[in-house]
């Protein structure tokens, strides 16, 4: 059982609820030597960035190589954009896989590699080897696309495995841990890669990562599993939205009651702490101007005004320890 | 699409038939192994022979050209099953030679370089992969054994008349069914070695290896047991068996049988019959299509 954070909404660049989920998984199950590795997972995906988080050994991988038909499912189905994944070689004619491990195809130029790649995906050779310096542009390596990959720094290498996915123009990309091994800037140019993608309206991903920051930053709906179940899935982006709207406040002045009895008036809930503190959830419409105005009417000073929401560190935490996961790992 | 946009762009122009995919990969081997020299060399070898051959065959019908290089006839090697087993030998030699350089660095380096979750991560299967990783070496031992062997047959038959052919249409059958044995077992084992472990010089080594070793062990249990059985070890001995079978030839086997007076002595070995020898390199090939389907995957099994 996932915890209770809110349930997936359509974001506003979620598709509309007519069309097939980005990810769509019913009782899936996979076992390895005889062990369970996922158990009956079930949930629906509709977002366009999907982030995928867990601690290690959660199955996380597992289910991206069950997804690509790497593994068979020992029980249940899962759908990549409508298509059942038993479909096999078919199914992934629309996806692009960017693997977590350094992995190439020895001596070739960056150029011949994303050329084989794009025609493995279907494209026509010209097509293969138009899209191939387009791909290398794209992700940076222009300059060093007729190199060997043999010599490509871990940093260009990884690069070269994002090209390769995107070579062919997929729907749906799996981006196993992108960010591994990059330094800061490395790392920083893979980010703005990936919220490119996702900017571009034209492909929808999976990105696994155990960097919640990352995360964080370019996925709009994340799923996070726990010793191969569900622990939470929520929509990051109705997250954002609901809890930008509580503010932290910490006022001086006598007229403090007053000012409270203002806000809950204006239909905000408020919470009063020791120390003069309190918490405000602002509805919907009421602008946070309000809260000065009020404070302003009633000579009251605001020594302190924060807009807290949760970050997506605690949203993880929240559902590792939650007593469903708990459940789940027992 | 420029690419000076640096941008993503979704495609959604004609895609290749899921069929024509594994092509993909065979272009790509076929350009890397015309890259070796050594792999020009030994196609200039077969080459050559093949030359000779069929100049073999011409002078057999070409008497001024006898008369200038004072040749009789008579002197010249007969055009008969036995010559054309004896081209199948040299091509086959070649043909080894090629699988041995080519076959097993051909799975080998993509397991090294983790490339297979790259494969078969897109729209191609397991045998897919597979047949576009063999088809180059089928192609090149094509080109060494049976299209030279079926070009020396229509040679002789354009020039010794249609007599000839009707009556020795079963050479033909044996070049090319006795190459196809040959060359679908070299790719086989060359590709099943090399997916299996997972480097290009332990491969080459055990391909050798599988090919003499065998042979070696079976001589001592043929001379020891005295059985002519053992034969079937070697995969050399059992393309013997196979082509004299196809091109109906009676060569015997020479070992250790037992004498007259209970001692071993050096004589003919009893007869394998053909069947024996079809049915072990079906066994081989059964066991190389079983370590592939073992070994072929994206990510090793766990266990």
């Amino acid at each position: 059982m996932p915890v209770s954070l809110p349930p997936p909404a359509p974001t506003a660049a979620a598709p509309a609820a007519a069309s097939p989920a980005t990810i769509a998984m019913e009782g899936l199950a996979v076992q390895l030597a005889g062990r369970p590795i996922l158990h009956g997972l079930t949930c629906q995906l509709h977002g366009r960035a999907i982030g995928l988080l867990g601690p290690n050994g959660a199955g996380k991988t597992t289910l991206i190589h069950t997804l690509l038909g790497f593994y068979r499912p020992s029980a249940g189905s899962a759908h990549l954009l409508g298509a059942p994944i038993a479909a096999g070689a078919a199914a992934r004619a629309a996806i692009g896989y960017m693997p977590e491990r350094d992995a190439f195809i020895a001596r070739m130029t960056g150029v011949q590699f994303l050329r084989l790649m794009g025609e493995l995906s279907g494209l026509p050779p010209d097509t293969a080897l138009e899209r191939a310096h387009e791909a290398l542009f794209f992700v940076g390596l222009g300059e060093a696309r007729y190199r060997p990959l043999e010599s490509y720094s871990s940093g260009m290498k990884q690069m070269a495995k994002l090209a390769q996915a995107v070579v062919h123009g997929p729907r749906l990309l799996f981006l196993d841990e992108p960010t591994n091994g990059l330094d800061p800037t490395a790392r920083r140019r893979m980010i703005q890669l990936i919220r490119a993608l996702r900017a571009s309206g034209e492909t929808r991903f999976l990105l696994s990562s155990h960097l919640l920051h990352d995360v964080e930053e370019c996925c709009d709906e994340i799923l996070i599993l726990k010793d191969g179940r569900i622990a939470a899935q929520c929509d990051l982006e109705a997250e954002r939205r609901t809890h930008r709207r509580f503010v932290f406040v910490e006022t001086q002045g006598e007229g403090a009651p007053a000012f409270w009895a203002a806000l809950q008036q204006r239909g905000c809930v408020c919470a009063t702490a020791p120390g003069n503190r309190g918490k405000i959830i602002l509805p919907e419409g009421l602008d946070a101007a309000e809260i000065f105005r009020a404070a302003a009417a009633h000579q009251v000073q605001l020594r302190r005004f924060e807009y807290k929401r949760d970050s997506l560190e605690e949203i993880f935490l929240r559902a590792m320890n939650s007593p469903a996961a708990a459940a789940g790992a027992a | 699409m420029p690419i000076f946009e640096h941008a993503y762009h979704p495609y959604d122009g004609p895609l290749t038939a899921p069929r024509r995919l594994p092509l993909a990969i065979a272009r790509r081997g076929l350009a890397e192994a015309f890259a070796s020299r050594l792999v020009v060399l030994l196609l200039g070898a077969a080459a050559i022979a093949t030359l000779v051959f069929a100049i073999l065959i011409y002078l057999h019908y070409n008497l001024p050209a006898l008369r200038i290089l004072r040749l009789a006839v008579t002197k010249l090697v007969p055009i008969d099953a036995q010559f054309f087993t004896v081209f199948l030998v040299i091509a086959a030699v070649l043909a080894f030679f090629l699988a041995l350089w080519l076959g097993p660095p051909a799975i080998a380096r993509d397991q090294a370089n983790n490339a297979l979750p790259l494969y078969l991560s897109r729209p191609i299967t397991r045998p897919q992969y597979l047949w576009g990783k063999m088809l180059p070496l089928l192609l090149l031992l094509s080109v060494v054994t049976w299209l030279p062997g079926l070009f020396l047959f229509v040679l002789q038959a354009s020039l010794a008349g249609g007599q000839w052919f009707a009556a020795n249409l079963h050479i033909a059958a044996g070049i090319f069914l006795g190459s196809l044995v040959w060359i679908v077992l070299l790719s086989l084992l060359a590709n099943a070695l090399s997916a299996a472990l997972k480097r290009r010089w332990p491969a080459t080594a055990a391909l050798v290896g599988l090919f003499f070793i065998p042979g070696i062990v079976g001589g001592i249990l043929d001379n020891f047991l005295t059985t002519p059985w053992g034969r079937l070890l070697s995969p050399l001995a059992l393309m013997r068996i196979i082509w004299q079978g196809l091109f109906r030839l009676n060569v015997p086997a020479y070992g250790f049988v037992p004498g007259p007076d209970g001692h071993r002595v050096w004589g003919v070995l009893p007869p394998v019959p053909a069947w024996s020898a079809w049915l072990v390199v079906a066994l081989l090939a059964a066991g190389c299509l079983a370590l592939l389907a073992r070994s072929l995957r994206p990510y090793p099994p766990i266990r």
